[in-house]
């Protein structure tokens, strides 16, 4: 571990080691290294660059790692796969579209037809053995999205995307053709059970690209995670830069 | 206290002495165990505000004196100290 220790004094600014570096060594001849010793160095070290270190040095480094970090920890997150279908709709009083559409999404999306889909698919092992059926629906039901899709200049199109979120793409896939076709078959049984309420606000689906099967994972997504760590590491540059300022002024005011 | 700073200057208030004296010392007189990290940053910090100075010819094991700023310092800082301790003890006693 000495060895170890000697090696990390290498992290500090070589100005600092040409002063200090030689009695420092002699030090970690002489104590009996700890684990915890290893992290003091490295720290020490850390802290001695900063001091050496511009403003602009330590916010770019803390920015970099920041990233670094964020990237890293994307590595380590489950992925999951969104698998999506193109539908078409029409209605004939278009302000109404999306109220319509949400109320054949709750009939179709009902905890009977989920329960049953996640029984045949197997879906949410871990969590069906710890949690009961009416909360695993519920967690199923925030990864199923029903989102219009906007037109250029801003409005909405006659289209939406019915999408379902799972670690599996091959199973996303299944799942979201089933839920379409619940979706179209709820819309004709309402067409059919309650013939006034659909005469007077018929609402036609017609698919148009149907599931396809996601070739990259919708989570996590690098990029964003590289971003958000950038802005945060960017961020504590700027603390770190501030206390730094404010700590040296503090000790020139009690010197 | 766990303060290094505080804990080098009463070290060296003590008498003359290099990087692991310092460590032995403090640890028999505080109870804390500063890391070399933490020992040297301390003592790089007081170099530089002129508390304490390399004494003797330079040398691998490197002794440092407290100067007459630093033990100015450490007096103030430590009846800083004694006031809060004795208004902490005084406040303990009447509750």
């Amino acid at each position: 571990m000495k060895r170890l220790l000697k090696l990390l004094t290498r992290l500090y600014p070589s100005s600092w080691r040409e002063r200090y570096g030689e009695e420092y060594e002699a030090l970690l001849e002489d104590v009996t290294p700890r684990a915890r010793d290893l992290f003091d160095v490295f720290w020490g070290a850390g802290k001695m660059q900063m001091t050496t270190w511009s403003l602009a040095r330590i916010v770019l480094a803390c920015s970099l790692s920041g990233a670094f970090a964020a990237v890293a920890i994307s590595f380590a997150q489950p992925k999951t796969y969104m698998s999506q279908t193109l539908i078409m709709m029409d209605h004939a009083d278009r302000r109404s579209i999306d109220n319509e559409l949400q109320r054949r999404a709750e009939d179709a999306f009902a905890e009977p037809f989920l329960a049953d889909l996640i029984q045949r698919e197997n879906l949410y092992p871990s969590e069906r053995a710890r949690m009961a059926q009416s909360d695993v629906v519920n967690l199923m039901r925030r990864d199923i999205w029903l989102r219009r899709l906007q037109k250029s200049d801003g409005g909405f199109a006659s289209a939406f995307v019915a999408q379902f979120i799972y670690p599996d793409p091959r199973v996303a896939q299944r799942v979201d053709r089933e839920l379409v076709s619940e979706l179209i078959a709820a819309n004709l049984r309402t067409a059919i059970n309650d013939p006034t309420r659909a005469s007077r606000s018929p609402l036609t689906l017609a698919v148009w690209d149907p599931a396809d099967l996601p070739q990259k994972p919708h989570f996590p997504n690098r990029a964003e995670f590289g971003a958000s760590g950038l802005i945060a590491g960017l961020l504590g540059g700027l603390i770190v830069v501030a206390l730094a300022g404010w700590r040296r002024n503090l000790t020139v005011a009690n010197g | 206290m766990t303060d290094p700073t505080l804990l080098v200057l009463s070290s060296l208030a003590g008498g003359d002495k290099h990087g692991y004296a310092m460590m032995e010392d403090i640890e028999r007189f505080a109870g804390v165990r500063l890391g070399p990290g933490t020992l040297y940053g301390a003592i790089t910090r007081l170099e530089k505000l002129g508390w304490i100075a390399p004494v003797g010819p330079m040398e691998r094991r490197q002794p440092y004196t407290i100067t007459g700023a630093g033990r100015e310092h450490l007096e103030e800082q430590l009846a800083n100290l004694g006031r809060i301790v004795r208004a902490g003890q005084r406040r303990l006693e009447s509750t």
